[in-house]
């Protein structure tokens, strides 16, 4: 008898370790024997970055973190080869620093519209590997006619706003939670998995839940 | 002097969205991404 596991994941567009984890996480929900549902709520790591951010990611990084230029640029290496041996080829010299508000909100259109794990994946290879701008409406507008949503209708909504209190209520769970980090997976709502975790932790803690709630409902 | 009770001040903090508790897994040391730069990248 297999129960459906509901897995809420908070996570933002420009967070390596994000795009990382979805592929770890899929990994594992593929070695699980059940039902997944997955739904991607937001995270602004840094919501007082502008729209155009004057300089590259190590340059941010490097101001936003205090760090050396030097030990930013090791930091993207390392995390570079990370995201290789999952798949993913990062390309940090086409990468543009940006806000990522409007991003979540068209995260919250596109679920609205059956859609959501498309915009995800569409939104982090757009910023990672793509070089796209994921910060601007008619950027954005484009990215979301790829996946076939309604590039007018996107462009209204985000202009309006129409998706913003769901961004913010996402950032008021996740601080309910006490999530500081992201990728945060909260599995069944029993379980909180931070970070890229590797896919047998997934994986074990997909058949965990899957044990409780079957066990709970033959109580 | 008034000595009603002051109606207009929360004596109560307001509470955060109630959630059921949740039980980490998983290694502490895995990549991750803070808005404080504490975690990784």
């Amino acid at each position: 008898m297999s129960e459906t596991i509901k897995v809420d994941i908070w996570s933002d567009v420009q967070c390596p370790w994000c795009y990382i984890g979805k592929r770890k996480f899929e990994a594992g929900a593929a070695l699980f024997d059940g039902n997944v549902e997955v739904e991607y709520h937001s995270f602004e790591l840094a919501p007082d970055t502008p729209v155009d951010f004057d300089g590259s990611p190590v340059d941010y990084l490097s101001q936003r973190k205090g760090l050396p230029v030097a030990e930013v640029e090791l930091m993207l290496e390392r995390v570079t080869g990370i995201a290789e041996n999952v798949g993913l080829h990062y390309d940090y010299d086409s990468v543009h620093q940006t806000n990522t508000v409007i991003s979540h909100e068209l995260l919250h259109y596109a679920k609205a519209h059956g859609r959501q794990l498309d915009m995800k994946e569409r939104l982090l290879k757009a910023y990672f590997v793509d070089g796209r701008h994921v910060g601007r409406i008619e950027d954005l507008a484009d990215l979301a006619a790829e996946i076939g949503l309604d590039r007018d209708d996107v462009v209204r909504a985000l202009t309006a706003h129409d998706f913003l209190p769901d961004v913010k209520a996402d950032v008021a769970q996740a601080n309910a939670y006490g999530i500081q980090g992201v990728p945060f997976f909260v599995i069944d709502g029993r379980y909180g998995i931070s970070g890229a975790q590797d896919p047998d932790t997934f994986a074990e803690a997909l058949r965990q839940a899957q044990t409780e709630k079957i066990e709970e409902k033959n109580a | 002097m008034s000595t009603a009770p002051d109606t207009t001040t929360p004596t109560v903090p307001v509470e955060a969205p109630a959630h059921p508790p949740i039980k980490l897994l998983g290694r502490a040391d895995a990549g991750g991404c803070c808005g404080g730069g504490s975690c990784g990248v």
